[in-house]
């Protein structure tokens, strides 16, 4: 069924720039919904997103020039990576289009579930910290992921009030440590 | 069990802290940053401790980089998904090569229930204490049901800076 995977390659072809609100879940291997957070995902091709945690505390992953700021607030840390060496940036790469899907992934249409249709990307790269992602669909735009790791624990990822293509102020990825923080840079 | 939001956070003292040296089982949920010259990572930090070993699960964001360490009296098995590798005559160098760190494992299980570790003399300094080398700093307490158990806490030393918020106790009995 190769219609899910055209119109995620649609929807990624067409997608410059993305602003939804997202709300996460990690599902532990019993299947018990363990933690939850939420925030406003912004997404801007090439190769700028941030994930902009705001509950149960803030953190941020923001990617800029080949670059992934990780801060945490309470931890009043921030640490500097190169876009390869960092945890956490493959999923929103996936989005940016940045990561050629067809070289990185075998790509696998899931049919439907929770009124989107998924489809699954296992990456061909062993040590990507993932068994797996899925990517749903809503009515062909961009609904929720799901990530799966090593332990077989899931993260699921939902977006609401999608906004495609309006207008992201140069300001969001733009980072910049607050004052007492430590910083640490590759 | 009691699980304890952030109520309201409260200085560290070192006073009436001996009963948890008889908490015989806990564990924690929080985030944790290790620093070092050459790396830097923040993770989720889960912690288990129950007759007398420690279950430590540390994962990165999305889960990504999940690594599980089983500390038993004598044995220490790590598993990164693929199922746990056993070592038998572990040292805490052997963490590092784990963590990429060097952290004294044995005593942090003291230190982040707000305790020294009894094995070793300690200089008290007011909001934590010196102990072999390493400074820990209570920077918050909160109130749990069990009283007031650490909320924020840095234990560095000259190469070595890790930095735990610890946003929710279980404190089993």
């Amino acid at each position: 069924d190769d219609k899910p995977i055209e119109q995620l390659r649609d929807f990624l072809k067409t997608a410059h720039s993305l602003t939804a609100d997202f709300r996460q879940v990690a599902i532990d291997e019993s299947g018990r919904a363990r933690k939850a957070s939420e925030g406003v995902f912004y997404l801007r091709r090439p190769g700028k997103f941030r994930w902009n945690y705001l509950k149960p505390f803030t953190q941020e992953i923001i990617s800029n020039a080949g670059k992934v700021w990780f801060y945490d607030e309470d931890l009043e840390q921030v640490t500097i990576k190169k876009m390869d060496q960092s945890l956490g940036s493959t999923p929103a790469l996936l989005l940016s289009g940045d990561i050629d899907l067809e070289d990185n992934f075998i790509l696998e249409g899931q049919g439907s579930d929770e009124d989107m249709t998924w489809i699954k990307l296992l990456p061909k790269n062993e040590d990507s910290g993932f068994k797996y992602i899925l990517i749903g669909l809503d009515k062909g735009k961009l609904g929720g992921m799901e990530l799966s790791d090593n332990f077989g624990q899931l993260t699921r990822i939902y977006f609401s009030n999608l906004k495609i293509n309006t207008p992201i102020d140069d300001g969001v990825f733009d980072f910049i440590p607050p004052a007492g923080a430590d910083v640490f840079e590759e | 069990c009691s699980t304890s939001p952030i109520k309201d956070l409260a200085a560290y003292s070192e006073l009436g802290r001996g009963e948890f040296y008889q908490l015989r089982e806990w564990s924690l949920d929080g985030r944790v940053s290790l620093t070092a010259q050459h790396d830097s990572w923040t993770a989720a930090i889960e912690w288990r401790r129950a007759d007398s070993e420690e279950m430590i699960r540390v994962s990165g964001p999305f889960g990504q980089g999940a690594v599980d360490i089983h500390i038993a009296d004598d044995y220490v098995d790590v598993d990164r998904g693929g199922g746990a590798v056993r070592y038998y005559d572990w040292s805490d160098e052997f963490i590092t090569e784990q963590l990429g760190f060097y952290v004294p494992l044995r005593s942090l299980r003291y230190w982040v229930v707000g305790l020294t570790d009894p094995n070793e003399s300690f200089e008290n300094i007011g909001n934590g204490f010196i102990q072999d080398n390493w400074t820990i700093r209570y920077r918050k307490m909160q109130k749990t049901d069990r009283g007031l158990l650490p909320y924020k806490i840095d234990v560095s030393n000259p190469e070595v800076k890790l930095k735990l918020i610890i946003d929710q106790w279980n404190t089993h009995e």
